[in-house]
């Protein structure tokens, strides 16, 4: 079984994301200090910004989709894992159709996600020459998600997340 | 008409997040057209001077709510490598290209590739910052 392919086929709709109290169980496993005294701090100061010009965008441009709510809190839900794998902040984006947007710049490549805010990450990735790595899986699978970001040594000071129980 | 491999493109950006200032690079959102659009709107470039460029993402691109920041410039070559192809359509301006086909989006999987299209122009593309007046 193709491990990138591996993601539910539903419909897109709210009712598949993680139950509120999922999420919750997730953050509570983190120190609230690190909400306010961490990179975190600086992802939200720049989700804020983002969705402020995403939303201006919308207005003035027709060829622009919104940003749905879910995807800012899928962003932060993701930021947050990632944040507490190890894994450096990326820069974040957001795109015409409707999708918020991670990115790593190291000097062999170029690592990103995508976010539409339906339980679902996008990343793909290319190294080098000709190597290119690419999938679909749903927000929880920090383990496919961080060791994606280090195949072919892109990051190379991240530790394999643990078992963290979500 | 043909666009030859070793023309250059530009493509003009409105919006602060779809370039890095402190990186230096290109965003790959930058790269990504609406969902529902097959194609990415660009200029061909070559044999214009720096300032007869911007002067066509002023007239032709920038609104008054969305003034130009940057552009991006690659060259049609490396838009055929991703198995796109260059449209010389002439809309709007002489200069005016397609980059086509993006999948329209109806799936995840079509996500996916629009995404990866997008990742790989931006990689090699060359940011420039429009100057200070």
């Amino acid at each position: 079984m193709n491990p990138f392919m591996d993601y539910p086929k539903v419909p897109q709709t709210q009712d598949y994301r993680l139950s509120g109290e999922g999420d919750e169980g997730v953050f509570d496993l983190f120190p609230t200090a690190d909400r306010y005294f961490s990179p975190l701090h600086e992802a939200r100061k720049q989700l804020d910004a983002i969705r402020q010009e995403a939303e201006e965008a919308y207005v003035s441009d027709n060829e622009t989709d919104p940003v749905p709510d879910s995807a800012y809190d899928d962003a932060l839900s993701l930021l947050e894992m990632l944040f507490h794998s190890g894994v450096s902040m990326p820069d974040i984006g957001w795109a015409e159709d409707g999708s918020l947007g991670f990115e790593w710049r190291p000097e062999d490549g170029i690592a990103t996600m995508g976010i539409y805010g339906d339980n679902l990450v996008i990343y793909t990735a290319f190294f080098g020459e000709k190597r290119q790595v690419e999938g679909i899986c749903t927000l929880s699978d920090i383990v496919m998600l961080v060791s994606f970001l280090y195949v072919g040594g892109f990051f190379n000071n991240v530790v394999p997340p643990p078992l963290i129980r979500i | 008409m043909n666009v030859s491999p070793g023309e250059t493109l530009t493509r003009f950006i409105r919006y602060n997040r779809h370039f890095s200032d402190s990186a230096n690079t290109v965003r790959h959102e930058a790269f990504l057209p609406h969902k529902n659009s097959v194609n990415l709107s660009a200029f061909r470039i070559s044999g214009l001077s720096d300032s007869e460029v911007w002067a066509i993402g002023r007239e032709y691109v920038q609104t008054t709510e969305s003034p130009i920041k940057a552009r991006a410039d690659l060259s049609a070559g490396d838009v055929y490598e991703n198995n796109l192809k260059v449209i010389a359509d002439e809309e709007g301006h002489e200069r005016h290209v397609s980059i086509t086909p993006f999948p329209i989006e109806q799936s995840p999987t079509d996500r996916k590739t629009r995404r990866a299209i997008a990742t790989k122009l931006a990689l090699a593309s060359q940011l420039v910052r429009i100057p200070e007046a």
